[in-house]
């Protein structure tokens, strides 16, 4: 597994032909970022981080790659993916804050995410309001599944 | 490479945690779930290539690197013949990714998948699960609890 140095490192070289907006920069997430990521996944709706707080920190520890988009050092979106590094890339979160949307930041996650993860597929589950952000950057629809009571 | 699999496990105490949730499933007389080993891989890889899932784009040493870097991954063997897998990736609180799961053509309508998907949730109790369906699969998902929601998948190159 790559030291943190080296995936900081990589991160900055994968950036330099990326072509940032000013003051927005991008780079691997860290536990003292995880208040914020909570707040911003709360506001969405999503409500496992501040429900389930010590099993989503842990969540976000054993995922990779997990990156945050910050604008003058404040946190305005993240990624949060698995992967097995060859093949399959699961991403199982990526958010925007609202007011930040429409500037092509989603889409630079996910860029720089391919680009850690070069040779593999994204998959995902999309919620019905960014079904068009999807189908516009090359996504084939599928059947989507998703378990969460597995007391029947 | 190792990516996410940071669970503190070591192989043997996985497979002592897994023999101990086999013991309690109902499989059919000389089938069993177990962790895979490499040892296994050509017979994953021929019941994948039977289902027409190997690109001939995709080295073999690069999906057997995958399978590497994934966990849990099981195997269901009839006599020590392989029949069947499942391939997942875990953060091991929230979210369980099935990357692959496959019984052999002459081994379905068993409840085979169900005891794969069984075995891997005791593995990853507090995670919920996510997977893409083909289509010939979405009845077997909405009859084992699945809610079907939108999924996205997106390969690069772009094919075309």
């Amino acid at each position: 597994m790559a030291g943190d140095s080296d995936k900081a490192a990589q991160i900055a070289f994968l950036l330099k032909d990326l072509n940032l907006p000013d003051g927005i920069n991008l780079r691997e997430w860290a536990p003292a970022d995880f208040p914020v990521i909570q707040a911003l996944s709360s506001a969405e709706g999503w409500t496992t981080p501040q429900s389930r707080p010590v099993e989503a920190l842990r969540a976000w520890q054993n995922s990779w790659p997990v990156l945050v988009l910050t604008a003058d050092e404040k946190i305005i979106g993240f990624l949060r993916a698995l992967s097995d590094g060859e093949i399959t890339t699961y991403i199982a979160e990526v958010l925007i804050a609202p007011e930040w949307r429409g500037q092509g930041l989603g889409t630079l996650l996910l860029e720089t995410c391919h680009r850690l993860v070069p040779d593999t597929r994204f998959d995902l589950l999309s919620v019905e309001k960014s079904v068009s952000f999807y189908m516009t950057h090359g996504f084939r629809e599928f059947w989507g599944f998703r378990k969460s009571d597995f007391t029947g | 490479m190792s990516l996410h699999n940071q669970s503190n496990q070591t192989n043997s105490q996985r497979e002592i945690q897994l023999a101990s949730i086999v013991t309690n499933l109902p499989l059919p007389e000389g089938v069993t779930i177990r962790g895979w080993t490499e040892a296994d891989f050509p017979a994953i890889y021929a019941l994948s290539e039977a289902e027409g899932w190997n690109s001939p784009r995709i080295p073999q040493s690069q999906t057997l690197e995958s399978w590497r870097n994934s966990w849990p991954v099981l195997v269901i063997v009839h006599e020590e013949t392989v029949i069947g897998f499942l391939r997942a990736m875990t953060d091991y609180a929230i979210a369980t990714y099935i990357a692959d799961i496959l019984v052999a053509p002459g081994w379905q309508r068993q409840g085979l998948g169900r005891a794969l998907l069984e075995v891997c949730h005791q593995l990853t109790p507090l995670t919920h699960f996510v997977l893409m369906s083909v289509k010939e699969a979405v009845k077997f998902y909405e009859k084992d609890g699945f809610e079907h929601t939108i999924g996205f998948s997106k390969g690069f190159p772009l094919p075309g």
